[in-house]
């Protein structure tokens, strides 16, 4: 990611996509409430996103090359940590390492009684997505103020840092 | 010449930059606790500073000084470490134990304490700076 | 006096006392002791300098540090040039007396 001066906010950035995850999901649930046909066949399946904390990876270790002056310590300094950055270990600080996983809730889908839906079967019954709109809302405003608190933290860092150059 | 010592007793400012590191790591720490407010398996953390300096405040300044013409120093073998540990708190958001108001609330406090101290701390740099400079005629 | 990063405050204090103490007859202790001042200025700007470079790398350095580094080498510095003033003002002052 940045800079480490700044590690403060990425691990909120972090929490911005890991909100901003989360409430894709719940928009599409809400969206598909009442869809009984998919591609897939059958109704819509909801979809939930699962946050937790990715095992820190090693960094890639210095390189051994000989160091010749300050300027040639700087640029390897620098190619360490693109290096990191770039590589498949990120090395991101502590926490900030939020890995965001999107599936499908197995939870059964719901048979209700409508004869008059178009998917109804013989005896009346159709099968409507395992969606409850309530914990939907419940869910999504709990990720909107998540979302905002985290962003709320992102301004508050950069209020310590420059109030700090004024030391 | 009173006045000028007085000036540069400049014994809080180990305090003043400890405190300042604190809050630095307090801001960290909040800011993951938010960041993980729905994840599954994570403990709530928090900075323990403002607790350690009432455990080791004693009756007054206790630096340690070698030599008489030393100015006293204050406390500088009191100086508490800030120290992350896991919160115990029972909390229940649904997923873990992170109170993400509360959580709003510490890094409003912890905004405003790091303000002082980097005021406090230019206060002092600013009388220092007048009275080595003002020292001319 | 003690050569501790991050005590600048304490070495300043230290510094400046003896610094506007009078100077004694023979010298020898006071240009010591001047000698110390030195050799600590160095050593602040050095790590102002450290810092000020880690900073602009963006490692993880915390910012309120890296000023209170530069805050503490500019004063550490001030105060040497004042302490040179005073002390060809004693010196002046000497050779005055002696003509």
């Amino acid at each position: 990611m940045g800079l480490r001066i700044f590690g403060n906010m990425h691990v909120s950035a972090s929490g911005l996509r890991g909100m901003r995850a989360r409430m894709n999901a719940i928009a599409e649930n809400i969206a598909n409430v009442e869809t009984t046909r998919t591609p897939e066949g059958g109704p819509y399946r909801r979809k939930q996103v699962v946050l937790q904390q990715a095992e820190p990876t090693q960094a890639p270790p210095m390189p051994t090359r000989e160091v010749t002056g300050f300027d040639d310590l700087l640029r390897t300094h620098r190619e360490h940590l693109r290096m990191v950055e770039l590589g498949s270990g990120r090395e991101l600080p502590q926490g900030s390492r939020l890995e965001i996983t999107e599936a499908e809730d197995a939870q059964p889908f719901k048979l209700v009684h409508n004869p008059a839906h178009p998917d109804a079967d013989e005896q009346g019954y159709v099968l409507m997505p395992n969606i409850d709109l309530v914990r939907e809302f419940v869910d999504l405003i709990s990720a909107q103020r998540a979302y905002e608190a985290n962003v709320t933290a992102i301004e508050g860092a950069k209020d310590m840092f420059m109030r700090a150059l004024e030391i | 010449m009173d006045a000028i010592s007085n000036l540069i007793d400049a014994g809080n400012v180990p305090l003043l930059r400890k405190a300042l590191s604190a809050y630095a790591m307090r801001h960290r720490v909040v800011a993951e606790n938010i960041a993980n407010v729905e994840t599954q398996g994570y403990q709530a953390q928090r900075v323990q500073f403002e607790q350690l300096l009432e455990e080791r405040d004693g009756p007054g300044p206790s630096g340690l000084r070698t030599h008489p013409s030393h100015l006293p120093i204050g406390q500088p073998d009191r100086m508490p470490e800030p120290e992350v540990e896991l919160d115990p708190t029972p909390f229940d958001n649904g997923v873990n134990n992170v109170d993400i108001e509360g959580e709003s609330l510490a890094e409003a406090e912890n905004l405003l304490m790091y303000n002082m101290a980097t005021r406090m701390l230019s206060a002092k740099y600013d009388g220092l700076r007048r009275a080595i400079s003002g020292r001319n005629g | 006096m003690a050569a501790i990063r991050g005590v600048g405050s304490e070495i300043l204090q230290q510094a400046y006392k003896q610094a506007t103490a009078k100077p004694e007859p023979q010298g020898g202790g006071f240009s010591a002791r001047l000698q110390e001042l030195v050799g600590e200025v160095d050593r602040l700007q050095d790590h102002a300098g450290d810092m000020q470079t880690r900073a602009l790398q963006g490692d993880d350095v915390a910012v309120h540090d890296v000023m209170i580094a530069s805050e503490e080498a500019g004063l550490a510095f001030s105060l040497m040039v004042e302490v040179r003033n005073k002390l060809v003002e004693a010196y002046q002052e000497l050779m005055r007396m002696q003509a």
